[in-house]
């Protein structure tokens, strides 16, 4: 539904020139809801506002549905690409009400034409959608943040869009709420058939609202998958460190990987760790572990499990599982258990992991 | 057959699409040279030829050389250096003053002080000059009748004077009076909002109050009153009004007088060299605002402002605090009373007397009677309207789409677009009647029909205003955020539908604002209508001054009167509705949570 290919931007602030989305390629599937997530500044808003018409690319193709709207000497502006935006400051019109800021878009946009009852039928049936057709008549300003952001999804759903672009929606709401509409949005989405383009830099709302995930660094998409995937098997350290929690450990190799596990000498041990890129002997590497990969006590069943000698420092208890913290030589990794484990302060325990649940990145 | 049929409307439909999403910047680029710069380029280019608009002769440079080698030009720059500098001094002195007691002082009623200092405003400036002409002329002048009586009390007599307003001091003084409102309301802000830490850490290292005046606070406070100053001396080397009541009777010519003296007191009118001095004018004046744009530019870094709205160290005035009023009432006498008093008993004689017991016997209203029954009266009144209507919608107009141009896009061209809205502030009214003329005599523009009507005149103010409504819009449309517009731009809604539906609606209070300045300053305008004055396209300050010109004082001062009460009527009701407008336009900008 949305196709990208080779998308290059770069702004002029003053005499240098920034680079904010550098040869991004991906394409999005009729009906996917798929997000780009990454830290602030890594280009996700410029490659969203590129698609969406409002910035003109400097190289690449866009192209939404079966129509080209960016590239090969083709410029589509904004107000006609089959698209609706919610920006991450709302933006709804301070100046009208619910109902009107809703309506604008039929009254005055690409639709045209419509008859006046028919406008207000739409408008309802968008408002009621999120759940704001009872404070239809109130100016705008005087809503709350969530309800401000609920007439934007409005606006945008009320033209029946193709493609839906969302950039960073629930940034500026409270956690309770956002814990809300990350679902709603997402239901309201799929119920209605549309495709979702969602940007965010925060990985829950990534990995529990997307089909698919592209990771984005500094102006280039890094890693793209099933969320799962990205989680499990980062291709690469930053995304490993970006996307969920991970407890590091820096080593040398020590014997190159054979068969896809690698021996790892590190300060605290050698570990064998699930490898398939090329090492050297002797390279410098990072291992990384996922706190609740790791195991209270030795498995001796399986010749790959990886131990680790520490010492409990800190115990937070969050109900269904318990945080620890665990000194291992200078480290504090942490380890996440499930509550029924009788573990306390000051325990002297082993850690144990699989080879395959952890993985090895250069330094 | 069939898909030709189909394929031309598309094709047209296309065509149109294009040009219709372009259709707001091709519009600001053809107002925008149609207004300023063909204008200005005719009237470079025909500096540099002989003969008439309607039929140029050769090239040549002899104008210049005319103009250069004779001592008529550096005569009017030096009177206009002189008037100007010296009314510039005495505003800015004033003016920082005035600022000084209201804000940093206890002195009482400051708000109403506030008001009183503005006043003069109301007054259009030729009714000023007529008025101090009544006051002080040698022989007739009320002032010096009074200064006259009281001399012979002292075994004095004089025949006339003692004062004479025909003089370069008599227009220094008119200058400096005029100039005090705009200079204390450029000086008064960074007065109030000086940070009163900066005072006080230099009396905590131990310097005293007067050298922590004059090192700390002054030097503080002097960007601020330097850029008032010269902002100040700008508007004086460009004003007319003083120049032509009082200067050409007395032969005293300044860069305004000279060029409408050139273009229409005598005949035929030398048009090459006309628009030669009209060059080296604006010249001079492009000079000096380059300079105030630097000079603002540096203000801004200044960190005298901070905007945090404390309220400054208060000066205790002491015994001083009720006899320092005294210098208001004179300002006020000087500034209103006098003027507006004196052009009353004016218009309240069938011929002008100076006041008397017998002449306070014959007061009438008949100059208002028959200035209201006369043929003369309603065509004129509707020209004003229809100028000052039209010159408001059309600046406010014009404004918004260039500042939309300017904000907005990243089109190369925005810079000269801002670039040129200087440029524009930079020519003299009376310069850009003068080109206007000159253009709209020549072809192909002599084919417009507007030489001669309201519309010239429209036209002119229009270019005149456009400067100060681009710098509001401009303000008024960085407030809105561009994601307000961009979101329009997603649902669907073109540029101009976003114009008409967004963007206007939420800066309306600003065009209001705007409208209104534009409409009370255009109603009372008068250097531009009368340089391109006809029988058909009079406005009331034109009149006015044919009246004057005339001799015909009465019926000068009642519609002077008529003037002076409608505008204060209109300012005032604006004054209610413009703060109002705005408090509801910022609230509804601003009040969105975030
Ligand atoms: N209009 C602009 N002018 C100059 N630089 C910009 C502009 N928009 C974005 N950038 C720069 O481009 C980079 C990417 O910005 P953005 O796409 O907004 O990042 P994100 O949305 O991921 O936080 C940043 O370094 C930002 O400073
Ligand atoms: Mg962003």
């Amino acid at each position: 539904m949305i196709q990208i290919v080779g998308l290059s931007k770069s702004f002029a602030t003053g005499k240098d020139v920034v680079s904010a989305v550098s040869d991004v390629t991906f394409e999005v599937q009729p009906g996917e809801f798929y997000t780009l997530l990454g830290p602030s500044g890594c280009g996700k808003t410029t490659t969203l506002r590129c698609i969406a018409g409002l910035e003109t690319p400097d190289a690449g193709k866009i192209a939404i549905g079966e129509r080209t709207v960016s590239g090969d000497g083709i410029f589509v502006p904004a107000y006609e690409r089959e698209i609706g935006m919610v920006f991450q400051s709302y933006a709804v019109w301070p100046h009208l009400t619910v109902f009107d800021n809703v309506a604008l878009p039929l009254k005055h946009g690409r639709v045209g034409n419509l008859r006046r009852a028919e406008i207000n039928d739409r408008v309802l049936e968008s408002l009621r959608l999120v759940k704001m057709d009872s404070l239809a008549a109130r100016y705008v300003p005087y809503l709350s943040g969530g309800q401000q952001q609920r007439v934007a999804l409005a606006r945008a759903l009320v033209v029946r869009p193709k493609v839906l672009l969302l950039d960073e929606p629930l940034s500026n709401l409270d956690a309770k709420l956002r814990d809300e509409m990350r679902l709603e949005i997402k239901e309201l989405v799929k119920g209605l058939g549309i495709t979702g383009l969602y940007v965010t830099h925060d990985q829950v709302e990534a990995l529990s609202m997307s089909d698919r995930v592209a990771v984005m660094f500094e102006g280039h998409i890094v890693q793209e998958g099933v969320p799962r995937e990205v989680y499990e098997e980062p291709n690469s350290l930053f995304v490993a460190q970006f996307v969920g929690f991970a407890n590091f450990l820096e080593g040398e190799v020590l014997d190159p990987p054979a068969d896809g596990i690698a021996c790892v000498a590190t300060p605290y041990g050698n570990l064998s760790c699930h490898s398939n890129e090329v090492y050297g002997k002797g390279d410098h590497v990072v291992v990384v572990i996922r706190p609740e990969k790791l195991r209270i006590g030795r498995e001796e069943t399986d010749p790959l499990m990886n131990t680790l000698k520490g010492v409990i420092r800190r115990i937070v208890f969050r109900g269904a599982s318990l945080e620890c913290l665990v000194e291992v030589g200078s480290k504090a990794l942490q380890a996440v258990f499930e509550s029924g484990s009788a573990v306390r302060e000051g325990d002297q325990i082993e850690l144990s992991f699989a080879a395959q649940s952890c993985a090895i990145f250069r330094h | 057959m069939m898909t030709g049929r189909i394929l031309a409307p598309k094709l047209l439909r296309d065509a149109w699409g294009k040009l219709h999403n372009h259709l707001h910047f091709a519009f600001v680029v053809i107002v925008v040279t149609w207004l300023v710069i063909i204008p200005l380029l005719n009237l470079i280019v025909f500096s540099f030829r002989m003969g008439h608009p309607t039929s140029p002769g050769p090239w040549t440079l002899a104008k210049y050389i005319g103009i250069f080698s004779s001592a008529v030009l550096w005569n009017a720059l030096l009177n206009t250096g002189i008037i100007a500098g010296c009314g510039t001094l005495i505003s800015i002195g004033c003016a920082a003053f005035f600022a000084y007691l209201v804000e940093r002082t206890d002195l009482p009623w400051r708000e109403m002080l506030w008001t009183l200092i503005v006043l003069p405003m109301a007054i259009p400036g030729i009714l000023f000059a007529m008025s101090w002409i009544l006051l002080l002329s040698p022989k007739i002048g009320l002032a010096n009748i009074v200064l006259r009586h009281a001399a012979s009390l002292f075994g004095i007599e004089l025949s006339d004077g003692p004062l004479n307003i025909y003089t370069v001091g008599g227009l220094i003084f008119l200058d400096g009076l005029r100039g005090v409102p705009t200079a204390f309301l450029l000086i008064v802000g960074s007065m109030r909002m000086m940070d009163p830490a900066l005072e006080e850490a230099a009396e905590a290292s131990g310097l005293s109050k007067s050298k922590t005046f004059f090192l700390v606070t002054a030097p503080l406070l002097w960007p601020a009153v330097f850029g008032a100053a010269l902002y100040s001396f700008i508007s004086s080397l460009e004003s007319f009004e003083g120049a032509l009541a009082i200067g050409l009777p007395a032969n005293i010519f300044m860069l305004s007088t000279l060029i409408y003296f050139q273009a229409r007191m005598i005949a035929p009118t030398d048009y090459g060299a006309t628009a030669a001095y009209g060059v080296i004018f604006v010249l001079v004046m492009l000079g000096f605002v380059w300079w105030y744009l630097k000079i603002l530019r540096r203000k801004e870094m200044f960190a005298v402002i901070t905007g945090r709205g404390f309220r400054p160290r208060i000066h205790g005035l002491g015994r001083w605090r009720y006899p320092i009023f005294g210098i208001f009432v004179i300002y006020l006498i000087l500034t209103v009373l006098a003027p507006t008093l004196v052009l009353l008993w004016a218009s309240l004689l069938p011929i002008y007397k100076v006041p008397s017991l017998e002449a306070l016997g014959r007061l009438t209203v008949a100059n208002y009677h028959a200035l209201v029954t006369g043929a003369r009266f309603w065509p004129v009144v509707w020209n004003t309207v229809v100028v000052s209507i039209a010159t408001s919608g059309i600046t406010m107009i014009c404004a918004l789409l260039v500042s939309w141009v300017v904000v907005r896009t990243r089109l190369r061209f925005r810079f000269a677009l801002d670039g040129l809205m200087y440029v524009s502030y930079a020519v003299p009214t009376i310069v850009i009647a003068l080109a206007l003329a000159m253009m709209y005599l020549q072809v192909p523009f002599k084919y417009v029909p507007v030489y001669g009507t309201v519309w010239i005149i429209v036209v002119g103010l229009v270019v005149h205003y456009l400067a100060f409504a681009t710098r509001l819009t401009n303000s008024a449309v960085i407030q809105v955020h561009r994601e307000l517009e961009e979101a329009a731009h997603t649902s669907g809604i073109r540029p101009g539908g976003t114009l008409l539906w967004v963007t206007v609606p939420l800066i309306a209070p600003a065009m209001v604002a705007g409208s209104l300045w534009v409409f009370t300053h255009a109603s009372r305008a008068f250097s531009i209508p009368l340089m391109l004055a006809s029988r058909r396209n009079e406005v009331l300050a034109v009149t006015m001054w044919n009246y004057w010109d005339n001799g015909d004082v009465g019926l000068t001062a009642a519609l002077g009167m008529i003037l002076i009460v409608t505008l204060a009527f209109i300012t005032f009701g604006g004054r209610r509705i413009i703060p109002r407008a705005f408090e509801a336009g910022t609230a509804s900008i601003k009040g969105q949570r975030s």
